[in-house]
């Protein structure tokens, strides 16, 4: 079959690879009809997530056809239309059944490995380097989905996959991230990044009852779209104003929001080039993992009291933590790799009632062989790109 | 004066008969009867694993300065003798690895000694060409029989006597794993487990010896494991309903102790991450009924297989 396959850093192609086969009773394979490149598969492009290997199939957010399942699979069969959420959940470990799927204790063989990193066994993970256990991700005409009478959800809706795609990740993502913090009529929440996780964030938190959101980000067009499109009330261009924290603060009458979304994760950048370069240069050389302007900034700004919703992926340690701002407001941290199972059923019915149409986001559309052009396009943010969806 | 000397006895017999459990021996009758350690039986050990240091310590510096050797025992240094230095470095190493792990390591003293003779052997010979340093020569070889002496004498002693053993240092550790079933269940799921039919185990097959769960069971590993390790397991409930806690312990023979311990463990070969894996492993059977499998790890976690992966993307041929 035809995958893109990671062969370094910002390199990735799309070769001939053996088809996927049944590996235990409970896999299903599944045959790709819509895949996209999630704004964390540019994180293992730039080189900055640890144990990938040359040859590594991305993607974790892919939908399909199921084509074959092994003898224990009783709950999907041959031709069913099913999204595949991007964390691999067991479905039956005590983290499972408390509805915390993206730890589940049991579905990532290289859990020793991950315990040293995380200090936690983390689910597996599509296509997200061997940390998250090695499996093969779904920018691919076929993919192995292991476990998968607990995590496939299936789509009998007459639905474009576009509408239905993004439940794999981005959508419940967004939607964990506003939901982590607390929506309500009166609140001010503000959003740093207006990526595809932003940009659902943003949508949620108005579909759960906020109306004062204010979207943060550097790239005008990605602000418009945060606007008109996902529900925005205010935007701001840090490229224009640095001071992020004071125009947060100007917006809200000097209080400060009351919950902030971090959906930048672990390659911020700053308005300001003195900062932005300083941890452009540590993290270039190694000496912090992940460069962190977006959550001291999200700490500094949000009100005593408030809440910090991270949700952006971060892999190892940033330097200069606000501790004496996070600690003396008195603030609550959430955070997490998005639990998506748990979010299947109620967000698919979202979309079903008319009440988002996740397709939005999407700016381009390309067939599986032009992925590297896709990742360059991505991350260049060329040609006013906030998502890539690739045909197979 | 006796209840002094008894304590000690008693001492040394509890660790004999426990040497004797984790080395499969069927004992033997003089074992129970040791005295204490004699001069003897110690000098014999320290000797063993002196000569186990020395082959590690003089095999490395000939594979790593082939050149400084030659100039030290006096023969020319060229191509020749330094090819010649490795390939008896490369022995060196292999008489240390033979030595310093086992308890009573005979085979690999005879193989020094004999080793002594051949390497006598090429130093007379370069002895009679002129071109080498006589003196230095003559020292070497002095110092070849000198080793010849030792090893012969700890060969032979060893072999005569079953009692003399050298000690190698053991390192603990300790695992622990809650999983979602019943205590009772566990137990007669995690015999089947140790039993290893499937090839399941990372360590195993283990033998569980009598004890009460809840206490603690000993075990140790059967013949056909990885490791000889011994340890103990304890099975407790989890608070409120939340399952059963397994503790286990681990103990194992690591030639140099910790240093040689973390030295496994960077080959991904050390019985305690081994036991972790198997913990892991029986979660994962007990609580979804399959070992998780990817790409990268298509026989499911392993410490071992750990750093040389498969690519995640499907091999080339798999049974299903």
């Amino acid at each position: 079959m035809r995958a893109t396959v990671w062969s370094g850093r910002n390199t990735v192609q799309v070769e001939n690879v053996p088809d996927p086969k049944i590996l235990s009773r409970g896999d299903a394979i599944v045959k790709i009809t819509s895949t996209a490149i999630c704004g964390s598969d540019l994180h293992l492009y730039n080189g900055y997530v640890p144990t990938m290997q040359r040859g590594d199939i991305l993607g974790h957010e892919f939908m399909g056809e199921i084509v074959e399942t092994g003898p224990d699979v009783s709950r999907l069969s041959v031709g069913d239309r099913v999204v595949v959420p991007f964390p691999i959940a067991c479905g039956r470990c005590e983290q499972c059944s408390r509805g915390l799927f993206s730890v589940c204790e049991n579905t990532n063989p290289n859990a020793g490995m991950a315990e040293k990193f995380f200090g936690l066994a983390a689910a597996g993970i599509y296509g997200y380097s061997h940390l998250t256990g090695g499996y093969a991700g779904g920018q691919a005409e076929y993919a192995r989905v292991p476990f998968a009478d607990h995590n496939p959800i299936k789509i009998e809706q007459d639905l474009e996959d576009e509408q239905v795609l993004f439940l794999a990740d981005v959508y419940p993502t967004g939607y964990m991230a506003a939901e982590m913090a607390e929506p309500s009529p009166e609140k001010v929440i503000a959003v740093f990044g207006a990526g595809p996780v932003g940009q659902f964030a943003i949508a949620s938190a108005r579909l759960l009852g906020c109306e004062n959101i204010i979207s943060i980000d550097k790239e005008p067009y990605r602000l418009r779209m945060a606007v008109e499109k996902a529900g925005a009330n205010h935007a701001i261009n840090f490229a224009e104003n640095a001071d992020v924290v004071e125009q947060l603060k100007e917006l809200t009458g000097g209080r400060g929001p009351d919950s902030v979304i971090d959906a930048v994760g672990m390659e911020a950048t700053h308005g300001h080039f003195a900062i932005a370069a300083y941890d452009r240069i540590k993290q270039a050389a190694r000496m912090e993992s992940d460069r962190g302007a977006a959550l001291r900034d999200a700490i500094l700004a949000c009100r005593p009291g408030g809440i910090v919703s991270v949700i952006g992926a971060y892999g190892g340690f940033i330097d200069k933590f606000p501790t004496g701002a996070f600690m003396n407001k008195g603030l609550t941290m959430r955070t997490g790799q998005c639990h998506v199972h748990r979010y299947l059923k109620p967000l698919l019915e979202r979309v079903v009632n008319g009440e988002i149409d996740p397709s939005f986001i999407v700016t381009h559309r390309m067939e599986l062989d032009r992925a590297s052009e896709g990742y360059e396009t991505f991350k260049h943010k060329q040609d006013e790109c906030v998502k890539v969806v690739l045909k197979p | 004066m006796a209840s002094f000397a008894g304590a000690a006895t008693a001492r040394v017999r509890r660790r004999r008969a426990h040497d004797e459990s984790s080395a499969h021996s069927n004992g033997h009758g003089r074992n129970g009867e040791a005295a204490g350690p004699l001069p003897d039986e110690r000098s014999v050990a320290a000797l063993t694993r002196g000569l186990g240091y020395f082959s590690l310590a003089l095999g490395t510096t000939q594979l790593a300065a082939p050149g400084l050797v030659d100039k030290l025992i006096g023969v020319t240094d060229d191509g020749t003798s330094r090819r010649w230095q490795r390939i008896v470095g490369l022995q060196e190493l292999s008489a240390a690895a033979g030595i310093l792990p086992r308890e009573r390591p005979i085979e690999w003293l005879w193989a020094r000694t004999s080793g002594d003779v051949v390497h006598l052997a090429m130093l007379a010979r370069a002895y009679r060409n002129r071109r080498d340093s006589a003196p230095r020569l003559a020292i070497a070889m002095a110092s070849v029989v000198g080793c010849f002496a030792a090893d012969a004498f700890a060969s032979t002693r060893m072999t005569s006597d079953p009692k003399l053993r050298q000690e190698v240092p053991r390192v603990k550790g300790k695992a622990s794993i809650t999983i979602r079933a019943p205590r009772e269940e566990l137990l007669e799921q995690w015999r089947r487990f140790e039993q290893d039919p499937q090839g399941e185990s990372r360590l195993g097959p283990l033998e569980i010896l009598a004890g009460d769960p809840q206490r603690g069971v000993e075990w140790r590993t059967a013949d056909g494991a990885a490791h000889k390790a011994h340890g103990t397991l304890r099975l407790a409930d989890a608070p409120a309903g939340r399952g059963t806690e397994i503790h286990a312990s681990i103990e194992f023979a690591a030639p140099g102790g910790s240093l040689g311990a973390a030295v496994m463990k960077v080959a991904g070969d050390e019985p305690l991450q081994q036991l972790r894996d198997d913990l892991r492993r029986f979660k994962q059977l007990i609580e979804t009924g399959e070992i998780a499998r990817s790409d990268g790890a298509p026989t499911g976690a392993s410490a071992k297989l750990q750093p040389k992966q498969h690519p995640a993307q499907p091999p080339a041929n798999v049974n299903a």
